[in-house]
């Protein structure tokens, strides 16, 4: 009796604990946790499209539309999908079948994800979107080669090989509190944000890694970057006001809005602009021109699990009707060159010219440089 | 009978138990160590036995910002175990030998901020303490003053939120020991003249120093690795300490492994430290032995004209603890963009950020991961402990020391390195476990292991093994006797750890930073998420339904789950 209980409790503590790894092994294998995709018959998904949203080949366009119904998901994964679910609205309309798996998070930690992931040999990701400056620091052999359906209505020089179409503008400047700040006081030129009437009410955010790299190939000419006039530039900006660090992705503009601070020293021009327009709150654009721009876009992994409905949601986020839904949601310039929304208006009332930083600077090892020194300001900064 | 004796199937036993947690305890940290002596990136962590440096450590230790940092760790370590101590030790003097109005309302009290996740608290403090926005500031400011009363982003305020989360935690200890403590000292002092404060203080004090010196270690140890006040709080004022120096490392571009590595390994050695002291402390308490066999009743102290201070303080420390956070969260889950209160704001006031919660699929993905996730991890360890004990407290076989100590490991081991251990094994190899829930699943089995074997242990010493005899000497099988007598019998402490790992398992951040993914988000990274977008409505309304959702849970299950830990 006693043999058999020791068999028996060596047997069970081994199912209990060695089992746990399997069955989640097992368990892991399937979704279980998302909930299950659409099942809309394929002929409301006929009756919901009336045009094709890419702009060229429409029989294609029907081939890939049925491959991608079979796989009944995506997985886009965006630094840039903050307000996804708005944007892609017409393409949830347009696709009703399709289920569209979000992830909005920081730059730095989808790329940690997905290599993690292919290390592990895991793909969970089909549709990437970072902005150009972190494409730099991606390994493309992730990526697939794609022929980008609406590439023509783009200009040439806004590709990563085939694998990355950068779609978007992201102009970076700074913002201010406009009940805070108001009239003359509102600064006029980046030279300006080193007066030292503005310590202890700016702030400067951890992730403002490209700052930098940014002013550098603002101040720089024929293709040379002026790290020195860069570097001293924001030395003395943090050595004059102090900004307070914050640690936040796109927060320090709602604590900007909230008056936690008067002036947030490096931030996307167009999401003070937006925050005002659409939110209420009192943040505005510092009206810099030229306003140095990067760009933002996607690549669809090489091992999507689902290439087809990859492409479809790219070929739509890069067609006309998608830029325009993109640009009047995220406020984001589009690069599209029938696409028009708000945020172009807003820019041009404001006198604010992009100045479109050429996206070969943005090799790893500017960017790598450019982080270096930021961190090094940030963490000396008290 | 049910004991076992040594023999080639007590030997099977130790393996059953024992390799399992060789593999999920050695492994993970001897990967962890390997690949601080490696210059890696992303595809090459592993085990390999190349790219061997010492420059993750000449780095780290050669940069005069790592003194500074461990500096830092060290201030907010003390700063915190001080205040903790002050806040939940006084409490626990007042509750336990005072006759203060409100004890049994008190003792519930004290339990509540233990089910608050320390993200929550550290992001309500920061509401109700920024500079220019902060709730208290303001008030503060509109009554005269020229300066913020404290900023959230500076050392005595970190020092502060994080003793409010280790106040509970010091109250339960310090409340047990003071509870089981003979009082016949004190009352010879008393005859002998001494006053309150004299006896309090040279008395009392003195015969639970033990028990104070390890709740102080046990609370500087905690403060070392914890992750969530410095980050929020720390991080904004340049005060870095190990875990966010470990936690930035690995954001760089590209990430710095090996210095997170490195930076990791320092502090398990120097937690390692800790506990080692905290273990030689407990074990001299046998010459501070006030319990005996004898019956007594502990002491209860008129509190006199200072009654009055003492309900203060019950009400300040409700109102720090409970109160503020939680009516700030509420208030930011009522705005669609944080604003400080005020008659233009109050006409702002909306429920849809709730609706939002519930609209958005990712957030009730997230919940569902959470729920599932708390529940198969408390369920797993308690299935673990309750084997581990009978085996470690009944199983007469040789060897079963190493199980208790090889359950007791993952203590020693700061949940950030643990995070970060287990995320070097799963990108160590191919497998389909990285990215998943179980990569979630298996760490916080292991990390949780020993909570869940303090309360078995507990649990199974008071349960006598006369009754498994007569099970077996009935006839009854050992997996009859097991599932009909010993579960049965140790129903409370199944309840009451089950109960407190589901807790744990929803607030702990640590590992789920380094391991959840978009598939596996779960409630603490999603809390952190929507903080870094400056996302607070939807923030607060989450964090309000977690939390009346948790503290449902502790109220009913709560006078178990205190008994267990106090």
């Amino acid at each position: 009796m006693k043999n058999r209980n020791s068999l028996l409790l060596a047997g069970v503590t081994s199912l209990v604990t060695f089992t746990l790894l399997a069955s989640l092994v097992v368990g892991c294998a399937k979704p279980t946790l998302t909930s299950p995709a659409p099942t809309r018959s394929a002929s409301s998904s006929a009756t919901a499209k009336t045009t094709s949203p890419v702009d060229s080949k429409p029989n294609k366009q029907a081939q890939l539309e049925a491959a991608a119904q079979k796989e009944g998901s995506v997985a886009y994964w965006a630094s840039i999908a903050i307000d996804a679910d708005k944007y892609l609205l017409k393409f949830k309309q347009r696709y009703p079948w399709l289920k569209v798996d979000v992830w909005q998070a920081d730059n730095q930690l989808i790329i940690e994800k997905v290599r993690g992931e292919a290390a592990a040999g895991q793909y969970n990701a089909d549709l990437m979107g970072m902005s150009s400056d972190y494409w730099s620091t991606f390994d493309t052999s992730l990526l697939a080669d794609y022929e980008w359906a609406n590439a023509s209505y783009y200009p040439p020089d806004t590709f990563v090989r085939k694998s990355v179409m950068l779609a978007y503008v992201i102009p970076m400047g700074a913002a201010y509190n406009s009940k805070l700040v108001t009239g003359d006081k509102v600064p006029k030129a980046w030279e300006d944000m080193k007066d030292p009437k503005w310590k202890g009410k700016t702030a400067a955010s951890l992730s403002s890694r490209d700052a930098p790299l940014m002013l550098a190939a603002l101040w720089g000419s024929e293709g040379k970057l002026n790290w020195d006039k860069s570097f001293s530039f924001w030395r003395d900006v943090f050595k004059e006001t102090k900004p307070r660090s914050v640690n936040l992705y796109t927060g320090p503009v709602k604590l900007l809005g909230a008056g936690e601070f008067e002036l947030f020293v490096y931030s996307p021009a167009n999401v003070p602009i937006k925050e005002k327009l659409d939110g209420g709150l009192p943040t505005d654009a510092v009206p810099f021109s030229p306003v140095p721009s990067k760009t933002t876009g996607f690549g669809i992994l090489k091992n999507a699990p689902h290439p087809n409905a990859a492409r479809l949601l790219a070929d739509w986020l890069t067609s006309a009707e998608g830029a325009t839904e993109f640009s009047e949601v995220m406020f984001y310039p589009s690069l599209h060159k029938s696409a028009s929304a708000r945020v172009d208006r807003a820019f041009k009332e404001k006198a604010m010219n992009l100045y479109l930083v050429n996206p070969s600077v943005f090799t790893a090892e500017n960017f790598e440089k450019s982080t270096a020194f930021w961190n090094e300001l940030m963490q000396a900064n008290k | 009978m049910p004991a076992m004796k040594q023999g080639k199937h007590g030997t099977y036993i130790l393996l059953a138990l024992g390799s399992p947690l060789v593999i999920l305890v050695v492994v993970p940290l001897f990967l962890l160590l390997l690949n601080s002596f490696r210059s890696v990136s992303t595809g090459q962590v592993g085990f390999a036995l190349d790219r061997f440096t010492l420059h993750n450590y000449v780095a780290a230790y050669s940069n005069a910002g790592t003194w500074t940092m461990l500096t830092n760790s060290l201030v907010f370590a003390v700063g915190s175990t001080a205040g903790a101590f002050f806040l939940g030790g006084a409490m626990a003097f007042l509750v336990e030998r005072t006759d203060i109005p409100f004890r049994r309302f008190t003792y519930g009290m004290m339990f509540v901020p233990l089910i608050i996740p320390g993200m929550l608290l550290a992001v309500a403090w920061v509401l109700l303490l920024s500079p220019h926005i902060g709730l208290i500031n303001k008030v503060w400011m509109t009554m005269g003053a020229n300066a913020p009363l404290l900023t959230a982003y500076s050392m005595p305020a970190m020092w502060f939120v994080q003793s409010t989360i280790g106040a509970p935690l010091t109250f339960v200890l310090i409340g047990s020991a003071l509870r089981r403590m003979d009082s016949a000292l004190e009352e010879a002092a008393i005859t002998c003249g001494a006053s309150k404060v004299k006896v309090a203080t040279q008395i009392t004090a003195r015969l639970i120093m033990p028990a104070i010196a390890g709740v102080a270690l046990l609370q500087f140890i905690l403060a070392l690795e914890a992750l969530e006040v410095p980050l929020v709080l720390g991080l904004d004022s340049g005060l870095w300490v190990f875990s966010t120096n470990i936690m930035i490392a690995f954001q760089d571009l590209p990430p710095n492994y090996g210095l997170g590595f490195s930076y990791s390994v320092i502090l398990i050695l120097l937690t390692m430290c800790g506990l080692f002291i905290y273990q030689k402390v407990m074990k001299s308490a046998d010459k501070y032995v006030v319990v005996t066999g004898k019956g007594y009743r502990p002491r209860i102290m008129s509190l006199g004209k200072l009654k009055a201070l003492g309900v203060t303080y019950q009400v300040l420390f409700a109102l720090v603890t409970i109160v503020l956070p939680l009516s700030v969260l509420v208030w930011a889950s009522l705005l669609r963009n944080y604003q400080v209160p005020s008659s233009e704001t109050i006409s702002q006031v909306n429920l849809n950020n709730y609706v939002l919660v519930f609209a958005r699929s990712d957030i009730v993905r997230m919940l569902v991961n959470t729920v599932i996730l708390a529940s198969v991890v408390a369920g797993g360890v308690v299935v673990l402990s309750l084997l581990l004990s009978w085996v470690i407290y009944r199983a007469r076989i040789r060897g079963r020391a190493i199980l208790d100590t090889l359950s007791f490991l993952p203590y020693t081991i700061p949940a950030i390195a643990m995070g970060i251990a287990y995320m070097v094994v799963f990108l160590s190899f191919k497998n389909p476990i990285y990215g998943t829930i179980w990569i979630l699943v298996i760490a916080y089995v292991v990390r949780f292991l020993p909570y869940g074997t303090r309360f078995t242990h507990s649990g199974m010493t008071q349960v006598h093994k006369e009754l498994e005899e007569a099970a077996k000497v009935s006839g009854a099988s050992f997996w009859t006797m097991f599932l009909r007598v010993v579960v049965p019998l140790m129903k409370p402490t199944i309840i009451g750890c089950g109960l407190y790992l589901f807790i744990l398992s929803v607030k702990i951040f640590s590992i789920a930073v380094f391991l959840s993914s978009p598939k596996s988000m779960v409630f603490s990274m999603q809390i952190y998420q929507l903080w870094q977008e400056g996302r607070f409505g939807v923030l607060g309304a989450l964090a309000v339904i977690m939390i009346g959702s948790l503290g449902i849970l502790a109220a009913l299950g709560g006078p178990r789950m205190g008994k267990m830990l106090g």
